[in-house]
């Protein structure tokens, strides 16, 4: 049984697993920067982090495996899109592992990571995929051999909309579980621009004009409930489009905005409207993780995919849509 | 409260459906915004009420920049609802499948001109969205559209059409996209900007390789 070490380090998270090729998550360990109270993250202190972290992270994932090196079939990485020097940590923890016990290196997609671990987590054959993390705001659906982009933001992603306007309220990142805190409690709906253009989003404006609602005495609460359930809204109505599209009937989440209970339970009800099922990856895998980069690695790994330690590159601006998947049919 | 007597479906969309009604003996389409019930209520409201104001504006505006579209009789904006012309006649895409004269992709080609001179973007020049009634060539189905100087705006209606004829229309796709552009630049002053900005999109990102 070929098994994979895959290493995960786009951005806050340093993570390491090990995954079989029937599919099995062996270990799956992560550590998470934690940037200062009202800070975003800054790449190069998320690449001190993951530096200092990498080794116990890796030990343990092999550790909790129960497997050595020497057992592994190859090493996967998370070559991008992501933050250079943060990205630059995994890339070299895989090469140097990689040349120095002689095993095939892969290189993995980050975001293609998440849709086939949520493929396999979720048991979804052909869904249409909602992608909603810091770095994504994604409609996808399957198709020859490539995620292809039915819609996506023009401008920052709903994770950026939520992070930042957190970070203008002072809120520690990442500040979505505290945002939606807020939103629970609030119940104006204050006027925010709703932005869909065809099948695709725009937050920015959103971000501006919440902002000024605060500056104009808007309570906090009734902010947080507005931008949820606008930007929310807007992200259901692309989902409806595409399922309408292409009349699928599995919706399939992934990303860490949807530990979001409010989304959730929003995009539950668009689906049903559009006779399709909601599947939604278990919120221990939903963020990012080794196992993302293990499951395609291996997939990849199977399928011939190679590249030498010295053409094992990182990629900051990195297109899901030109990335093959050959097992898609 | 409009009366009018509802006649059949017509067509089912994710935002909207396309009723068939009878209107003081006139045959009538009625457009319908349905609710999403799980959104907040006044949120739903005001996205459906705005939507649906907007899209008779642009019919009638596009009319106005000589783009024929349907005549909007009545407008309900607390049901979400437009009553408007039925044309009788055969979809592009129909009448591409069964053969017809390219010479129809020219006058498409003028309307999106025209439609572009006004400042106004579709956002869904498909061949489905265009009926030839008699000699008459009539755009529908402004849900998508807005109002917008931008040449990119403008370039994506155009990358629309182009891929609508490339996946349905092979066999005319290149001789038919070369006729429909010659209406365009016929009637549009800006047309070489937007065309220069087709390209551009189109060498970059996701136009390279859609669906």
């Amino acid at each position: 049984m070929s098994t994979c070490l895959g290493i995960e380090s786009t951005a806050h998270t340093f993570g390491a697993a090990v995954v079989s090729e029937d599919g099995r998550i062996m270990s799956d360990v992560k550590d998470i920067y934690v940037p200062p109270t009202g800070s975003g993250i800054h790449p190069r202190e998320a690449a001190r982090h993951h530096v200092s972290e990498a080794p116990r992270v890796l030990r343990k994932a092999l550790v909790e495996a129960g497997i050595s090196i020497d057992d592994l079939s190859c090493i996967s990485y998370s070559a991008g899109p992501g933050l250079g020097p943060a990205l630059r940590v995994g890339a070299v923890a895989a090469r140097a592992i990689s040349s120095y016990y002689g095993k095939p290196l892969v290189p993995v997609h980050h975001a293609i990571g998440h849709l086939e671990l949520g493929r396999l987590l979720t048991g979804a054959r052909r869904p249409v995929a909602l992608l909603i993390s810091g770095g994504h705001t994604t409609v996808l659906i399957p198709k020859r051999r490539r995620w292809r982009v039915f819609g996506e933001t023009l401008d920052i992603t709903v994770g950026q909309l939520i992070d930042q306007f957190g970070r203008h309220l002072g809120l520690s990142s990442p500040s979505g579980p505290k945002i939606e805190g807020l939103a629970s409690t609030g119940s104006t709906l204050l006027e925010l621009p709703y932005t869909v253009r065809g099948n695709d989003l725009s937050f920015s404006g959103m971000l501006t004009a919440a902002k000024r609602l605060l500056a104009r005495g808007h309570r906090q609460e009734d902010v947080a409930y507005s931008i949820q359930e606008t930007a929310f809204a807007m992200l259901c109505e692309v989902a409806e489009r595409a399922l309408a599209f292409t009349g699928y009937h599995e919706l399939m989440v992934v990303g860490g905005v949807a530990a979001n209970s409010r989304l959730r339970a929003m995009l539950k009800a668009a689906a049903r409207r559009q006779d399709a099922k909601l599947e939604l990856v278990p919120p221990r895998f939903s963020g990012d993780c080794g196992a993302q980069i293990a499951w395609p690695g291996i997939m990849y790994y199977k399928g011939g995919v190679r590249v030498r330690p010295v053409d094992a590159n990182v990629i900051q601006r990195w297109r899901l849509d030109v990335v093959d998947v050959p097992w898609i049919e | 409260m409009i009366s009018y007597r509802e006649l059949g479906v017509i067509a089912r969309g994710a935002e909207a459906e396309l009723l068939l009604a009878d209107w003081m003996g006139f045959d009538v389409v009625v457009k319908r915004r349905l609710p999403r019930g799980y959104l907040d209520v006044r949120l739903d409201a005001r996205i459906r009420s705005r939507r649906t104001i907007k899209e008779a504006q642009l019919l009638h505006e596009a009319r106005l920049a000589g783009v024929p579209t349907p005549l909007v009789f009545l407008l309900d904006t607390v049901n979400s609802e437009i009553v408007m012309q039925y044309i009788e006649g055969r979809r592009l895409k129909e009448l591409l499948d069964v053969h017809v004269d390219i010479e129809v992709l020219e006058e498409a080609g003028r309307l999106v001109g025209r439609l572009h001179s006004a400042d106004i973007v579709h956002g869904d020049p498909t061949t489905s969205n265009f009926i030839l009634a008699g000699d008459r060539l009539v755009l529908l189905d402004f849900g998508l559209s807005y109002r917008s100087r931008d040449e990119g705006d403008k370039a994506v209606d155009l990358h629309v059409v182009k891929e609508a004829l490339s996946s349905y229309h092979h066999d005319v796709y290149e001789e038919g996209f070369a006729r429909f552009l010659e209406g365009y630049v016929a009637t549009y002053k800006g047309s070489g900007i937007v065309m220069d900005e087709l390209r551009r999109m189109e060498s970059r990102g996701r136009y390279k390789q859609v669906v």
